[in-house]
């Protein structure tokens, strides 16, 4: 459910999620039968408004990749509602999805795979634009030297192939090909994850540069806790396809609640002594991230929690409201 | 020279070969580990870190690699000058590494429990005592001290039935059944997540201070180097720019590089995202003259044309910048 505090704000949302569940089917045997579930996500409820950047943060395997594409569509949510502006896009047809594809746009993790290595820049770029039949020939032309010139490269890049670019240079193309149809919200798969930390902070200073410009929204999937601290407006942590807390970013940093937060936070490795000042007390981290065909009962972070209790092997814990906009899913804050 | 000096580089250059011309990688490299030290090797992707280590333990293919100049000193002999059978000696037995990617590390059609006995007999000192049972038990031993649970039947399991983190942790039980005076690890947490990567650093760290062995440890997480190592040195472009006290590096950093690599690591206590630093590594077929930083540094002069030597500042503090020259 949704707290109170994010009805009352409806109003300018962007993206509402409802109960989303994604999940895939393992089969087996001759006749392909559904044996089991992979639960890649697991009834997430949240909200981005307008001008939002929101951090999702989480493990790998946590469900938050897989979160991204059911968001724009690239995989189909089990159950749930997505609404976007207003309106529900959870079952649109595919003809219907193309106006939207235009709207809601996602930049992936690796720019070395998601690049066609056979076609040029320029060509990349313009495929957004035919797709979608935006301007002529000559406009067309003209918009690729402006998104290049958007995302800083130099304009004899258009006739190069991404074999010719570096890793940063590549990001940035994808991000140019992201914007061609001037989308309101996009879903940033780890961007910067396969980058050096030197190349990071352009690329971030990049995308701030591009959100301030043209108001855009966006879903920051990361495992980076320190960058989003920087970054995001507000975060949620993701774990084995449920949300465990979600806050706005000062908020969120001054009082960490989940004891799943507090152990990712501790296990930060942080460059200075003020970090370390922050960061909350050691916290041996144990244990690996479960499966997520067979979720542990209960509380699903319940066999590596340090404060388990018994209530939490049995029973899943509700997702309350500690303070406001903070909610945590955790019995040790349950009323 | 030093006594207890486990691992002595000088004035290393190493270059390849290629269709049309020599890609210079290594450009002189300096570096010193002690007995019992931890020293942490830092750059970016690209910038000849994994190069420096591979040449040390000469599993470099020539062509296209040559070694024009330098020494790699191991406990005392030169390795660049060691025969084949020396150097499988020390292979192993002497020296082990801990490889970045655990998945492609591991042969796919072996169980954990094969592979693992087949280092405990390469690496055996003598071939007497050598029965099945004592390789069993050591590789029992070995496993239990990395913290492996459900021994039995993990030793029976294939690499694609282990998580990530537990591939990593069978890596390090191989690397240590071994008396081992140097360990190599490149980048050994990189492919793992932030919790499973403090298990991992933690878990290394211990072994090795219990062993008394000597690690290296290559990486481009500042964050790792910082609570893992006493010493780092800080490499661009195939230069060491920068040795210190690990401590001293981070609170202290000379080398314009250092400062500019070290602000832009996402800080916990907010305060927003450093721009990094403009430019990008230079094409190593056409290296610049000098410091190698000198087109991407803002206090660039005329005199960063020549190649600044590492100039000792305080201690084990040394710098190679001009800025800091006397």
């Amino acid at each position: 459910m949704l707290p109170l505090s994010k009805v009352t704000k409806m109003a300018n949302n962007v993206l509402v999620l409802r109960d989303v569940r994604k999940y895939f089917a393992i089969r087996k045997g001759f006749l392909r039968r559904r044996i089991g579930n992979v639960k890649a996500v697991d009834g997430v409820s949240l909200t981005i408004g307008e001008d939002d950047l929101f951090g999702l943060v989480g493990e790998s395997g946590s469900g938050k990749s897989t979160l991204g594409h059911t968001i724009v569509g690239l995989q189909k949510a089990t159950s749930g509602t997505i609404i976007f502006k207003g309106n529900e896009i959870t079952h649109v047809n595919k003809k219907d999805r193309r106006p939207l594809k235009k709207e809601l746009q996602i930049v992936f993790q690796d720019p070395g795979s998601s690049l066609n290595p056979r076609r040029s820049i320029k060509a990349t770029l313009q495929l957004p634009l035919r797709v979608h039949d935006i301007g002529n020939n000559k406009h067309k032309v003209t918009t690729v030297e402006n998104l290049l010139e958007m995302v800083e490269l130099p304009l004899e890049y258009m006739r190069k192939y991404p074999a010719a670019l570096s890793g940063g240079q590549k990001q940035r193309v994808a991000i140019a090909r992201a914007l061609a149809t001037e989308p309101s919200f996009i879903v940033l798969d780890e961007p910067t994850s396969a980058l050096d930390v030197s190349v990071q902070g352009k690329i971030i200073t990049l995308l701030l540069k591009l959100r301030e410009r043209f108001g855009l929204s966006m879903l920051f999937i990361t495992h980076d806790l320190s960058l989003m601290r920087n970054v995001a407006t507000s975060l949620a942590i993701m774990y084995l396809g449920k949300l465990c807390e979600e806050a706005e970013t000062s908020e969120f940093f001054q009082n960490p609640l989940h004891p799943y937060t507090q152990m990712l936070l501790s296990a930060i490795p942080v460059v200075s002594k003020e970090e370390e000042a922050v960061r909350p007390k050691k916290m041996i981290s144990a244990g690996e991230v479960p499966s997520p065909v067979n979720t542990p009962p209960g509380c699903s972070f319940h066999p590596r929690c340090p404060s388990r209790m018994d209530v939490c092997c049995r029973v899943e814990p509700a997702t309350v409201e500690a303070s406001e906009g903070h909610t945590v899913k955790c019995h040790l804050f349950a009323k | 020279m030093s006594n207890d000096a486990v691992l002595e580089i000088r004035d290393l250059h190493v270059q390849f070969k290629v269709y049309g011309g020599r890609l210079r990688v290594l450009d002189g490299i300096d570096l010193l580990i002690r007995s019992k030290e931890k020293v942490g090797l830092v750059g970016e992707t690209g910038c000849g870190k994994t190069i420096t280590m591979k040449t040390t333990i000469r599993v470099l293919p020539s062509p296209p690699c040559e070694i024009p100049r330098g020494e790699i000193l191991f406990q005392g002999k030169d390795t660049l000058k060691m025969s084949r059978k020396e150097l499988q000696y020390f292979r192993g037995k002497k020296i082990a590494m801990i490889p970045q990617d655990p998945t492609a590390s591991l042969n796919p059609v072996f169980k954990i429990g094969t592979q693992l006995t087949d280092a405990i007999k390469y690496s055996a000192s003598s071939k007497k005592n050598l029965t099945k049972k004592r390789i069993l038990d050591k590789a029992m031993d070995v496993l239990k001290e990395v913290g492996l649970p459900d021994l039995k039947r993990n030793m029976n399991s294939y690499p694609i039935q282990l998580s990530g983190g537990m591939k990593q942790r069978v890596l390090i039980a191989m690397a240590l059944v071994a008396e081992l005076d140097l360990l190599f690890a490149d980048e050994p947490t990189t492919a793992l997540d932030v919790t499973i990567q403090d298990q991992i650093l933690r878990l290394m760290k211990e072994l090795v201070d219990r062993r008394g062995v000597s690690m290296l440890l290559i990486t481009h997480n500042l964050g790792n180097i910082r609570e893992s190592t006493d010493k780092t040195y800080i490499m661009y472009a195939g230069q060491i720019v920068e040795v210190a006290e690990t401590e001293t590096m981070f609170s202290d950093p000379l080398h314009p590089y250092t400062k500019a690599l070290i602000s832009s690591v996402p800080k916990l206590t907010g305060g927003g995202i450093a721009p990094g630093i403009p430019g990008m590594i230079p094409d190593y077929s056409n290296p610049p003259k000098g410091c190698r930083f000198q087109p991407r540094c803002e206090h660039a002069t005329k005199t960063c044309m020549q190649k600044p030597a590492l100039q000792q500042i305080a201690g084990d503090h040394k710098v190679a910048c001009f800025l800091y020259q006397k």
